[in-house]
């Protein structure tokens, strides 16, 4: 399967913009680019998965509110800086990278480059399957254990429990212990009889 | 956005979920060309919490107007306790019965699982509207009279509209559990019609018990504060 990598300029810009979305495109043709020249249109991105947001710090206009609604909107994707004048320096340090205008064609796609092939921040499949101890954990918790018999069962700390419940409601995505055990029958985790125990 | 001179034919045209709602204010259908103004007369409805409410239902962004005026509060808990009876007496068992439905289609634990899981959700959901009903409705019918015919406090009752607030919780938690659950879960086998039945039904009523929940919190709690406030002063 063909897999796409989805990227966001966000540059006030129109030359930049373009040039910028030509050198990026031609790193391969898997990629598609987004253009905007205004940060109040990104919440219009909310539903696309980006791998990279490059973003002009001017368009922040010396905010860091700004900046913090705009690294927690693409808290999955990497964010690297489009540096085309001085910037207060703390509005560096939060990106990943940059690119300098006055870099070369070869540098600007090496670092494009560099972030589509590190992985996304995002949750991978995998993170969302139950480990060896979450599964444990909640073999006992539908089988209606309280979180003392479950970490004197395992010789865990109850703290200990509680974290992995937490992780256990995160990954499969239910907020209440009969959700999770309705989920351990129909995966074949537990059995109904114990359940029912 | 719905307005007073709008035909109620053209609002339910073009938002069918409304049907559910008018029917909470006991409008019958065969509108004519009736606009939702003259409907609201010829059914002693209050237009100003008629609009609020249908404009909330059909637009999650829509802020309710400051309709501060304890004088709907009455039309208000009218719709809300219309609303409980839909759930309990329809909504409730029609997708208790589906999911029985699902369980001879697809006879697995699970979903005999699901069955019980519905059934402990539907008796927290009586409690948290039997509360509401009577208790907090009462309450708040007890202090509009009061302050209508300039009665003094009632010593006797300490309740306050504070209290209802921290023991509001909300009641569409485990309805999103079992929505993740038939999606993401359970394993289809043998009942595909009949879960996309319960999944749509699921989907209307979580939808519709998030508005019940805006109307009570972001309207009738902040009325009720302020009939407080106003009857402590006097």
């Amino acid at each position: 399967m063909k897999i796409i990598y989805n990227i966001l300029i966000i540059e006030p810009s129109i030359i930049i913009q373009e040039g910028l979305s030509n050198i990026i495109k031609s790193v391969n043709n898997n990629i598609v680019v987004t253009v905007t020249d205004s940060l109040s249109d990104c919440c219009k991105f909310n539903t696309i998965d980006f791998n990279i947001v490059l973003l002009n710090p001017i368009l922040l206009n010396n905010c860091s509110i700004t900046f913090n609604k705009f690294t927690t909107q693409f808290n999955k994707s990497h964010l690297l800086g489009i540096i085309s004048t001085i910037y207060n320096r703390n509005f560096y340090c939060q990106f990943n990278d940059y690119i300098y205008i006055n870099d070369n064609k070869e540098l600007i796609k090496n670092t494009i480059l560099k972030f589509l092939t590190i992985k996304n921040k995002k949750k991978n499949i995998s993170e969302n399957i139950l480990s060896k101890r979450e599964t444990d954990v909640l073999k006992l918790l539908a089988q209606g254990k309280s979180n003392k018999e479950i970490a004197e069962a395992l010789f865990i700390s109850i703290h200990t429990v509680v974290t992995h419940r937490k992780n256990i409601g995160r990954k499969l995505d239910v907020k209440s212990s009969a959700a999770m055990a309705i989920y351990a029958v129909a995966n074949n985790i537990i059995d109904i009889n114990d359940s029912l125990k | 956005m719905i307005y007073k001179d709008i035909k109620m034919k053209d609002v339910l045209f073009n938002n069918h979920i409304l049907l559910s709602v008018i029917e909470r204010f006991g409008i019958n259908l065969g509108l004519h060309e009736k606009t939702v103004e003259e409907i609201c007369k010829e059914n002693n409805i209050n237009l100003e919490v008629f609009l609020t409410i249908l404009n909330l239902h059909i637009n999650n962004k829509y802020k309710p107007l400051q309709i501060y005026n304890c004088d709907y509060i009455i039309a208000i808990i009218q719709y809300l306790q219309k609303s409980h009876q839909y759930y309990i007496n329809e909504i409730y068992p029609n997708i208790n019965y589906n999911i029985q439905l699902m369980h001879e289609a697809n006879n697995s634990s699970e979903i005999l699982m699901v069955e019980n899981f519905f059934k402990e959700y539907t008796t927290e959901v009586d409690q948290h509207f039997n509360y509401e009903n009577d208790i907090v409705f009462p309450y708040i019918t007890n202090l509009f009279d009061r302050i209508k015919h300039k009665q003094n406090v009632d010593k006797s009752n300490n309740y306050s509209v504070n209290i209802y607030k921290e023991h509001h919780d909300d009641i569409e938690g485990k309805l999103d559990d079992l929505i993740k659950l038939l999606i993401q879960h359970i394993p289809q086998k043998n009942d595909r019609k009949i879960r996309r039945k319960i999944l749509f039904d699921l989907f209307d009523l979580e939808q519709d018990l998030n508005i019940h929940a805006k109307i009570e919190n972001e309207i009738l709690i902040p009325i009720v504060e302020r009939m407080e406030i106003k009857f402590k002063n006097r």
